[in-house]
């Protein structure tokens, strides 16, 4: 039996794409153990290889600083006074969303193994990710809580209800965009906007779509990024430009990365015309900021 | 060649001119579709085209109605009906008796199959007091047939009020109904098909059984009991019988296919039989209502005509483009009347297409 159709298209392979399948086709039987036990683990995702990717090629035009993310969810969880177990690229690998959504089974297969030993070693009950797609994987392709009993959240659902208080810099509007892999996969729409709500003096607006009728960003799965999904993300873009934001709040890294993208290329290119006059932001490196001012 | 035909030129010209405007009218479409790309939208479509009732309807009816009354009064005054013999008293009973139109053959069933209801209490069974044992005349035969009748019909009526309740008490899984929709084929529901299959079939028994005394004419041996038991363990067999088969099929329909069996899919496409109805598991509820395709943000912004995303692929139609150029956003899911998740049969798509090809 052979196959009689060629294939009519092939998945682009970004750089960092590259990196993680070398990594993930490298056996590591070494044990771990952590070096004390903790309650709680923080699943930072692929944010270094993201910044690999922004500063090796023409993306983000360079200015973007993804693990900042990684970073202000350790401070945040330091503050609602968790203490936990990172679980850097070091020990883990890439949780494989990207890997799985491309069809590549193969090296799906192979992170999950590891990570999933992992996991029985470090003895954490709950793990939480600041990453949606993370998130989404952890919960239901690796199904966490049926196999290994670990309690999977997002970073927005563990420092909910946590009585953190936040105050912004100056006063913001600010609209929060939905993730598809948090919102409509996982139905999480309120922990996000409750903790918006706690900040002094930033300014929630809806935009004209929101919830389960939110806009995509575009891009999934790092597979394409050509003019028809910058259309879908100009579309975004401008319902922002509409509803007079500041800054749009992302809750997953990848969002951030291509949203930002975009405004740094209308910024780069302003004889297209086409310009949205506010920024992009993770949720958490927001809320850092507000909380730095409080100190 | 062109001065000897001038016409010839003008008919040149004319096409180019032709051809100008079109494609300045393609170009304006395209600008207008992408600064009115609301209006193509189901987020903001507030209204649906259509004829209104008033005048375009109700003047074909009025005509239609009209008509047919100017007929029946030509025929009450001109053709008068036809006079029979008058009833004759004194005839005797015949035999086999009068029966009722077919259909009305199951409440007359109801009404022969009906005995007195009544409640015994042995209280001779009590010692030391010496009491008679005393029999409660609840109803007659007639009353009871009667009202067994209107019970069925009632239970008709009660279905879609019942149906949620009775099913989230069978099945557990069954309470989210109201998200889920029902389910539309027999296969995918056994409890509700063997119901409705003992239904029919003992509406079918008790017909025969109506017509007891003609069928023992011809077959003698046909005993009104035989008939009385088959009215009463024939639906149920029926019934269980449609139950196991129609189980067993959905169990084989919903077991994950083979490596081998994945990759003729691939290959060939869809032509087992088995294979088809786990795709039609996933993808059979559609009902091409289209919400996904207004939804859609690839086809808004990629899609000239409307690509019916979800039932163009439980068709095995799409050409592979909804495939690769799918964004995974999970819009036409959070739309879809039905709850189809789309995204995972795109996901083991995906994984099909590039399988042992991503290293």
């Amino acid at each position: 039996m052979s196959r009689t159709k060629p294939y009519s298209r092939t998945i682009p392979h970004p750089l960092f794409e590259r990196l993680i399948v070398e990594d993930a086709m490298n056996e590591d039987k070494e044990a771990w153990k952590p070096e004390r036990p903790h309650e709680y683990g923080y699943f930072p995702g692929c944010v270094d290889f993201m910044d690999v990717e922004v500063k090796f090629t023409h993306l983000n035009k360079g200015d973007a600083d993804h693990a900042s993310i990684a970073a202000a969810s350790i401070k945040l969880l330091n503050y609602a006074n968790i203490d936990p177990l990172i679980l850097d690229m070091n020990i883990f690998k890439c949780s494989g969303h990207d890997q799985l959504w491309q069809g590549q089974l193969e090296v799906f297969d192979a992170l999950k193994e590891h990570n999933m030993r992992r996991l029985k070693e470090s003895g954490i009950k709950i793990i939480t990710c600041s990453c949606a797609e993370c998130y989404r994987t952890f919960a239901v392709d690796y199904d966490l809580p049926g196999t290994l009993g670990i309690k999977v959240e997002h970073i927005t659902q563990t420092l909910q209800g946590r009585g953190l208080k936040f105050k912004a810099p100056e006063d913001v509007t600010v609209a929060y965009h939905d993730p598809c892999r948090l919102g409509r996969m996982m139905g999480e729409y309120e922990a996000p906007r409750d903790l918006i709500q706690l900040v002094d003096g930033a300014k929630m607006v809806e935009l004209e779509n929101n919830k389960e009728r939110a806009l995509c960003c575009g891009v999934s799965s790092m597979m394409y990024c050509n003019d028809a999904t910058k259309a879908v993300r100009r579309k975004r873009l401008d319902q922002g430009s509409d509803a007079g934001i500041d800054l749009m709040l992302g809750g997953c890294p990848k969002c951030y990365m291509h949203m930002q993208c975009m405004l740094n290329e209308e910024r780069m290119n302003p004889e297209e015309g086409h310009h949205h006059d506010y920024e992009m932001m993770d949720l958490m490196q927001f809320l850092v900021a507000c909380l730095e001012e409080e100190n | 060649m062109t001065e000897d035909n001038p016409s010839e030129v003008v008919d040149d010209d004319a096409i180019e001119m032709i051809y100008e405007h079109q494609e300045e009218q393609i170009s304006l479409d395209t600008v207008n579709k992408l600064e009115n790309r609301e209006d193509h939208s189901v987020l903001e479509a507030d209204m649906v085209k259509g004829e209104p009732l008033y005048p375009h309807e109700m003047t074909r009816d009025a005509v239609l109605t009209l008509y047919i009354l100017a007929l029946f009064f030509y025929l009450a005054a001109f053709v008068p009906p036809p006079l029979h013999k008058a009833a004759d008293p004194t005839a005797g009973t015949a035999f086999p008796p009068p029966l009722p139109d077919w259909y009305l053959l199951w409440a007359f069933g109801c009404l022969k199959v009906a005995t007195d209801l009544k409640i015994g209490l042995p209280l001779s069974l009590i010692p030391f007091l010496g009491l008679e044992d005393i029999e409660i005349f609840l109803m007659t035969a007639k009353v009871w047939g009667t009202l067994v009748q209107g019970l069925i019909v009632g239970l008709v009526v009660a279905v879609p009020f019942l149906d949620r309740a009775l099913g989230a008490l069978i099945d557990p899984q069954y309470g989210d109904v109201v998200n889920r929709g029902h389910e539309r084929r027999p296969i995918e529901d056994p409890v509700r098909a063997a119901i409705g299959v003992y239904g029919i079939v003992m509406v079918i028994m008790l017909s025969i059984f109506s017509i007891n005394a003609n069928i023992a004419i011809y077959y003698p041996e046909v005993t009104t009991d035989v008939l009385n038991q088959l009215t009463i363990w024939g639906p149920i067999v029926a019934g269980v019988i449609t139950y196991v088969f129609l189980d067993r099929r959905r169990s084989e329909g919903a077991k994950p296919l083979t490596d081998e069996e994945r990759f003729s899919l691939y290959v060939d496409g869809i032509k087992d039989r088995r294979m088809q109805r786990i795709y039609e598991f996933k993808l059979n509820r559609c009902y091409q209502c289209g919400l996904c395709d207004d939804i859609c943000p690839v086809r808004d912004m990629e899609g000239e005509h409307e690509l019916n995303i979800i039932y163009n692929t439980f068709q095995n139609e799409h050409d592979g483009v909804a495939m690769w150029s799918c964004i995974t956003c999970g819009m036409c899911t959070a739309v879809c009347p039905q709850n189809i998740e789309y995204i995972d049969y795109v996901l083991e798509q995906r994984a099909l297409t590039t399988s042992g090809a991503s290293l």
